[in-house]
């Protein structure tokens, strides 16, 4: 019996770690390391960030044939991967999830913010364009990495620049969606994180953009919450008016739009208390878990370090910042016509981080003004970023598929 | 009630007619990525833009006639 190669065999994992690919497992498990500390110590989005830096440890133990055991045909993560996120299910999920925990009535009540959620999707399309721009440079600045190779491919750059356009919106099931849309496998795991990673820091991000685009007196700005009276009945029919009208309109933004207003519906209707209770807690969870440790698993070292999940992330924070960008200015433009003034910060509550951002937005407006309440605007316009987010998502599948010849 | 059907069937064609450009334009072969970003760009914010102005209608007209 050959003793240094069953040693070999025995010790197979301690021998990969001290090659150079174990310095790059070593530097992803540093990453997740970083993500489980934002969820345990920050308290920044737990519930996502925690899963998705074990599934990236998982991700990146030493292989067995091959592949690491959770990732290879059989191994658990892949498994989740084809059943819920190449077929664009746990999107799905999370979204009739999410529509039985949206409240439509602030919106309802007040429809005068929801051109928030249109002027808050700004940042997806400026940093479309910057993609648009910078991607393709990527293969001559590293011309040794034969990963890059498929960033010389236009069709390619587009799909690419769409996904990282969405980040912008801080809606992670429409990102996810788009991503896998266009079978951007390879870059599913610096794309999420990034999405769902900005989601959690609306807190640490938002503030300092308003504050640099708005002035005290701007965001003193008292607002009058005129609300009509919203009934049961336009409570039920909205779900099913949106569906259908969006539906026709952007055909692409369906599975979204659908359920999220079936999950809308099921919270509505009156009828269906114990299902929009399973929708709101164990469906949520249920799927967030799986969701989360699956896109960890996408996390694998050889994939996300590369120079492109670096422009990911700088590109998807450019989007994020664009978008609050958009809304504050898009407000700042209707105020130069108004006789009743809009507080500018109400606009950067237009995007999809529901409903972290228009705390985030209330709580500054107390802060400038400790009697100023302006969290019902916030809150309609943050869910009017919702219904925004998923149209704008379904937009740029159907223009970029249209203009790739698909 | 003229102009609202004016407004709705603007809205209901422009989405129709940026179908149709996008298709024309994906036929032009010699087109550049940033002429193809700047439609996509357009028809996006533009499409968001309309179909939102929608919900709104459809909201004020859902609260003129459930009051």
């Amino acid at each position: 019996m050959d003793f240094s190669l069953l040693i070999q065999e025995l010790f197979s994992g301690v021998f990969y770690m001290m090659s150079l690919d174990g310095f790059k497992t070593a530097i992803m498990f540093i990453i997740a390391g970083i993500l489980i500390a934002l969820a345990i110590v920050k308290d920044y989005e737990p519930t996502l960030l925690l899963p998705i830096g074990f599934g990236c440890i998982l991700a990146n133990l030493p292989p067995v044939d091959g592949f690491p055991s959770v990732l290879g045909e059989a191994g658990f993560l892949s498994v989740l991967f084809d059943a819920g996120i190449a077929n664009e299910l746990f999107p799905v999920l999370i979204f009739i999830a999410v529509g039985a925990m949206i409240d439509f009535s602030p919106l309802l009540k007040d429809p005068s913010t929801i051109f928030f959620g249109a002027a808050a999707q700004f940042g997806i399309f400026a940093t479309f364009l910057l993609s648009l721009l910078l991607l393709p440079l990527l293969p001559d600045l590293f011309p040794g990495n034969e990963a890059l190779a498929s960033l010389r491919d236009s069709d390619m750059v587009m799909k690419l620049a769409s996904a990282i356009g969405i980040i912008g919106a801080a809606d992670g099931p429409t990102t996810l969606y788009v991503a896998n849309h266009f079978q951007l496998k390879d870059y599913m795991g610096p794309i999420s994180v990034a999405a769902y990673s900005y989601m959690a820091l609306v807190p640490v991000i938002q503030p300092p953009v308003i504050k640099v685009l708005t002035t005290r007196a701007e965001r003193m700005i008292r607002m009058d919450y005129q609300e009509e009276r919203c009934s049961k009945t336009t409570l039920i029919l909205f779900p099913i008016i949106v569906t259908v009208v969006a539906g026709i309109l952007v055909p692409m933004s369906a599975p979204l739009v659908g359920s999220l207003m079936f999950g809308n519906l099921i919270r509505e209707c009156g009828v269906l208390e114990r299902l929009s209770k399973t929708a709101q807690n164990e469906l949520a969870n249920l799927v967030t878990i799986v969701l989360g440790i699956t896109i960890g698993g996408t996390m694998v070292a050889d994939k996300f370090l590369d120079p492109t999940t670096i422009m990911i992330l700088a590109l998807g924070l450019f989007a994020f910042v664009f978008d609050t960008a958009g809304g504050v200015l898009f407000a700042k433009f209707l105020n130069l016509f108004r006789k009743k003034k809009i507080n500018p910060m109400v606009g950067a509550a237009g995007i999809s981080a529901f409903p972290m951002s228009s705390r985030v937005i209330a709580k500054m407006a107390l802060k400038e003004d400790p009697s100023n309440f302006i969290l019902m605007q916030s809150t309609s316009a943050n869910v009017s970023g919702q219904l925004g987010s998923i149209v704008a998502g379904g937009m740029v599948i159907t223009l970029v598929t249209m203009l790739l010849g698909g | 009630m003229k102009k609202l059907i004016a407004i709705l069937s603007m809205l209901f064609a422009v989405p129709a007619l940026a179908e149709e450009t996008a298709q024309a334009a994906a036929s032009a072969t010699t087109m550049s990525l940033m002429t193809k970003g700047l439609i996509v760009t357009a028809g996006g914010l533009g499409g968001v833009f309309l179909v939102l102005i929608l919900f709104f209608l459809m909201i004020r007209i859902m609260h003129k006639f459930l009051k």
